[in-house]
């Protein structure tokens, strides 16, 4: 970011004082490549308008800033992000509505290296510099977006005192399975909230809960995890939001291995920042859902589970060694039991995945190995988990029915996924007694 | 005749057991140092676990970065480690003092070639166990990576990674230790020239068709773009 670009700004900041309603939009493209050229504006003045019409229900008028990710600084130079700024004061004609530019969020947005976590956290810390009472912040495809989601991620907050929204999407049964498997299950069962996306990455934050976060200093550097620990540390209110379908990036199967550290890094660092809080947490608490639930049925390309299978085998016959560091030994025979059935009959057990998924979070702790090797080693088990899913699926066990799994009701809702949250509730005390005394289960 | 003869056994028989004797308070010496060097080790090893267990200090070396310390030491405990190298440490010692209680000429020639040849075997044993922890941590990568990409000889490639990397440690160390100092570089030229000379045929037999299309590509046709940078995060 240029010094010119810079010092705009900050007049810019300077010019708007405070606001309501501050809203990020993350949505940088990169999840729409191949698309028409010309669509991106197109599709960001939409945007605009969707969030002028959501804006318009909310019970009080609410001054609203809109940071948008695309809007870059040489942009600037070519009048693009001029257009797209009046676009946005156009849906509005008042000065109540004001888009600003991205570089006002400083240089990190335009490094790819430092990636979405620096978005997140210079929207948060803007949200508090203009002392907004809520700040929604829109990371998926802008595509799938409507109205819904921009009401529904901040009227909880701004009328009726949330802190926290997450959102509740309709998926295809295949889709964020990463989320379904792991991230879902082991936030519900830690922090006791039941949501179906904890760490969104669609989120309504209130102001009290931009404060909380800004100043943790146990706050994580991807400040999507922190949320929820956060959140629940302080003690303020969560709920969830059904804002309609979302379209996930098409999971490449075979590259799986550099998808799975990024993410479940910081989670596992999270869990070991908070210990304190969420061995302090007891149950699950039923949350309050928003919004209404859409019934429309999406169809998802079957997986390839032949492959999937075939690396979860190769796994278990090569990696028992270092798995051997992380499990112990009943684990790894439930493992090589598994890896013997035959491609249409693997299940892998519920208890058993959770098992897993804590014993990995607990070697993260102890570094019993190389972090990076701990969570590469976990692919072909996690392929093993999806495998199983699907082919759970595909047996009839579940219909292919747009997933809706808000987890409210666990037990009313027997499906897979509702039945793993369970699983991980119900495994977590062997966590609990594993981080507590790790001596006592070193394999 | 008989007189000599018996005179000269006698005389041979007199500077043996004078050797003999003049030996033995050196070889008393020796056993007494030796001794008290393996009690004085032994008390400090003991001392030593003691106080770092109770530092925690397993606990707070395996949150450090170097588990593959943790790896190398005995029961995957670093006190244990430490413990009993200060322990040899004190028995080397208390053996090199013994050996220089012999009030001879070859005593203090040893003890000095000793000293001169210390830095080596330090630097030897600095190099084995920086071999060692690499090629353990070489060989779990190549492994989980090639698990990952489903190569079904990834155990063997790791372990020749393994051997690899020990292989040319020890002879490292060797070299160090001035005992076959020719084998490194017979091995470096060997296992490069080889190295070299496999990748040169992948590259040229593997990227003939690429380099083809490359050549036989428009000169004006504008490059492609490069494709965005996905943000494992959307995937969430």
């Amino acid at each position: 970011m240029d010094q010119t670009t810079a010092q705009q700004a900050r007049e810019q900041l300077e010019e708007i004082g405070t606001a309501d309603l501050l809203v990020g939009i993350l949505d940088d493209g990169a999840q729409h490549a191949g698309a028409p050229e010309g669509a991106a504006p197109e599709v960001r003045s939409r945007g605009a308008a969707m969030l002028r019409e959501a804006v318009g229900k909310l019970q009080r008028p609410a001054r609203t800033v809109v940071v948008d990710n695309s809007l870059h600084p040489n942009s600037l130079h070519n009048g693009s992000a001029a257009k797209d700024a009046e676009a946005g004061d156009a849906a509005g004609g008042d000065n109540s509505f004001t888009v600003l530019l991205a570089p006002a969020l400083g240089s990190e947005m335009n490094s790819p290296g430092q990636g979405i976590a620096a978005s997140y956290r210079r929207i948060f810390a803007l949200g508090q510099q203009l002392e907004a009472k809520a700040c929604c912040i829109i990371a998926s495809n802008l595509d799938t977006v409507t109205s819904r989601w921009f009401y529904w991620l901040t009227q909880p907050v701004l009328e009726l005192g949330y802190d926290l929204v997450t959102p509740c999407y309709v998926h295809g049964p295949l889709e964020g399975l990463l989320n379904a498997s792991i991230i879902g299950p082991l936030h519900c069962a830690l922090y006791g909230h039941n949501l179906q996306n904890p760490i969104g990455p669609d989120v309504g934050l209130s102001s009290q809960a931009l404060q909380r976060i800004n100043s943790s200093p146990k706050a994580s550097e991807f400040p999507l995890v922190s949320l929820l620990p956060v959140v629940t540390g302080a003690g303020l209110k969560v709920c969830q939001a059904y804002v309609g379908r979302r379209v996930y990036p098409p999971t490449d199967w075979s590259a799986l291995s550099s998808l799975l550290p990024p993410i479940l890094g910081p989670i596992f660092a999270e869990i070991e920042r908070n210990a304190a809080i969420w061995q302090r947490v007891r149950g699950l608490r039923p949350v309050t859902a928003f919004g209404d639930v859409e019934d429309s049925e999406i169809e998802t390309e079957p997986l390839d589970t032949t492959h999937m299978i075939e690396s979860f085998q190769l796994g278990v016959r090569d990696l028992g060694e270092i798995w051997g560091l992380v499990l112990p030994p009943s684990t790894l025979l439930e493992l090589t039991k598994l890896a013997r059935l035959g491609p249409e009959t693997l299940r892998m057990p519920d208890a058993l995945w959770a098992r897993i998924i804590y014993d990995f979070a607990a070697a993260y702790r102890l570094r019993t190995l190389n972090r990076e090797h701990l969570l590469q080693a976990l692919t072909p088990l996690y392929l093993g988990w999806a495998a199983s899913y699907a082919l759970e699926l595909r047996a009839g066990a579940l219909e292919l029915q747009p997933r809706r799994d808000s987890g409210n009701s666990p037990l009313a809702n027997p499906s897979p996924l509702a039945r793993l949250a369970s699983a991980f509730e119900a495994v977590k005390p062997y966590f609990v007694s594993r981080w507590r005394w790790p001596d006592r289960f070193n394999p | 005749m008989w007189e000599q003869a018996e005179r000269a056994l006698n005389q041979s028989m007199t500077r043996m057991v004078t050797a003999l004797a003049a030996l033995l308070p050196g070889v008393a010496a020796f056993i007494v140092a030796v001794l008290i060097s393996v009690l004085l080790g032994a008390a400090l090893a003991a001392i030593l676990r003691g106080l770092l267990a109770a530092l925690g200090f397993d606990k707070r070396f395996a949150r450090s970065s170097l588990t593959g310390v943790t790896e190398w030491s005995p029961s995957h405990s670093p006190t244990l480690l430490v413990s009993r190298i200060a322990g040899w440490t004190v028995i080397i010692a208390g053996t090199l003092i013994g050996i220089s209680a012999f009030d001879a000429a070859w005593a203090t020639d040893f003890l000095s070639s000793m000293a001169a040849y210390f830095p080596n075997l330090l630097g030897a044993a600095v190099v084995l166990v920086v071999g060692n922890i690499a090629a353990r941590f070489l060989a779990r990568s190549v492994l989980i990576g090639a698990v990952n990409l489903k190569l079904q000889y990834a155990r063997i490639l790791s372990l020749g990674i393994k051997w690899l990397v020990l292989v040319l440690s020890v002879a490292m160390a060797l070299e160090h230790l001035r005992i076959g100092a020719g084998i490194v570089q017979l091995a470096f030229g060997i296992l490069f020239g080889g190295i070299v000379f496999a990748l040169a045929l992948a590259v040229g037999l593997g990227s003939k068709e690429m380099i083809s299309r490359s050549l036989e590509r428009e000169p004006s046709a504008p490059p492609s773009p490069p494709p965005p940078v996905e943000e494992p995060f959307h995937h969430v």
